[in-house]
Order: C-alpha cells, then structure tokens, then sequence
C-alpha cells in the first residue's frame, strides 16, 4: 500500500507499472464493494466513479479492464436497488421504455467513439457540468 | 422530447465511461422536475439494458476480469440494497443535498486528476 501510495504521489501514476495487489485482498475488495453498492443504491448512479479509480489505484488493475469489470459489477447492484426502489413505488416502469431505447442506443454511439477519441477533454467538460449541477442543487 | 434528449445524453456518457447516470439525474431534477427519488430509480432503471449493451461490447475484447468482478459484487449488492434503503427513508431535500455534494466532489476530482496512460 505504501509503495502505491508513494507512486501516487510522484504524480507519474501509470497502472501498468503499479504492481499488481492480489485479488484476494479481501478487506479492500470488499471495502470498495461495499462503497460502490451504497453510493450505487443511495444516490442511484452506476458506482463505475468509485470502482474504476478503485481498482486501478487500490488494486492495480488496467484502465481499460477495470471499466470493462466495473460495468459487470454495476449490472446486478443496479437490479437490486432498483428492486428495493420499485419495492416502494416509487417508479413506474411502462412509460420508460422509450427513455431505455434512447439510453441504450446513445451507449452504442458512445461505445464506438470510445475506439476512436481519448474523451479527456469531454470528461473535464462534464466535470465543468458536474460542479454547475451540483451547485444548482444545493441551493 | 427533452427527456429522449437526455437519454440520447447520458448514453453516449455511459458508453464513454464518463458517467451516464451522474447526467440522467440532475437533468432530470433541475430541466424536468422529478422528485429526487424517482430520478434516481429511473436513472438505475436505465442502467440496465445500457450496461448489458456494453457488456455485449466488451466481451468481443475479452477486458472483463470475471473473478474479481464477481468478489466485487457479491459485496456493493449488500451495499446497494443497504443504499437503497437508506434513501428511500430521507426527505427528498436532504437526498438532493447529498446527491448534489457527490457531484460536486467528483467534478473537482475529474478537474484534478492526472488522466490515465490508456485513457
């Protein structure tokens, strides 16, 4: 954890060359679980911001198959507090099959120029976007 | 109309792993009006067929580490329905105040980051 940390610090934080911390270091896996799955059921967005860094930076797994596991892992945390949401009535689910359709077809688009652009300058836009919102909402 | 608009939105974010969902519910709540609660239910909703499309995706490049992915799992399930609960007891200003203070820790957090080697 430390030679982690101390490469963190050195600003030059690379994945590939962090040595890989086994998988079965489980106070940490389930540390992160735990923290993804709650933000996930409490505020009802994927957890993918909690468990990408995670396992890039606690566990040392590469960028892209982090994304690819973290989606994997998003899928039945999602199905379960959307049971518990449902449980409750709070949604109605007929009138949101159109809302799916356009979701889902805007995530092959994005999915596909994923291949061809490095979005790091959407994501410093949206980060923009994220400070604005959440400004907006608090007051 | 909007709300297909947002949708279109928060899928491309989604599929770019930029965050679908962190669009979906604000959008919802400050363009739409949808009280906090069902926001995040439709936004969790919507994660769904999205992140089985992607799935579908990222199993052609074989990037999915299935272990670790199950041991993760096994556990934000227990977070999630814990989560879930815990949400569904707070008022909705108080759930929209602590949504809003997550947004904002991550958009400093994506401002500052020093992006990844592959990203």
């Amino acid at each position: 954890m430390l030679t982690l940390h101390a490469t963190c610090l050195i600003g030059k934080t690379r994945a590939r060359e962090v040595q890989p911390l086994p998988d079965n270091n489980v106070w940490l896996l389930a540390s992160i679980g735990l923290v993804a799955g709650t933000i996930n059921g409490l505020l009802g967005i994927g957890g993918g911001t909690i468990l990408i860094p995670g396992m890039v930076y606690l566990l040392g797994v590469q960028q892209h198959q982090a994304h690819a596991t973290s989606l994997l892992i998003v899928l039945p945390t999602s199905l379960i507090s959307l049971l518990v949401y449902h449980a409750q009535g709070n949604i109605q689910l007929k009138p949101l099959l159109g809302l799916a359709i356009a979701t889902s077809l805007g995530a092959i688009v994005g999915a596909v120029l994923m291949n061809h652009c490095r979005p790091s300058l959407l994501r410093k836009g949206f980060a923009v976007f994220m400070l604005a919102a959440g400004l907006r909402m608090l007051f | 109309m909007l709300v297909t608009i947002l949708g279109i939105c928060s899928g491309i974010l989604a599929g770019l792993a930029v965050g679908g969902g962190t669009l979906l519910v604000p959008g919802l709540v400050l363009l739409q009006g949808t009280p906090q609660h069902v926001a995040q239910g439709i936004s969790l909703f919507i994660f769904l067929p999205t992140s089985i499309l992607a799935i579908l995706t990222h199993l052609r490049y074989g990037q999915i580490r299935w272990r670790l992915a199950g041991r993760l799992a096994s556990c934000s399930i227990i977070g999630a329905f814990l989560g879930a609960k815990l949400a569904l007891r707070l008022p909705a200003p108080v759930l929209r105040k602590i949504f809003a203070v997550y947004l904002i820790a991550m958009g400093v957090y994506q401002l500052c980051r020093q992006p990844a080697q592959n990203d």
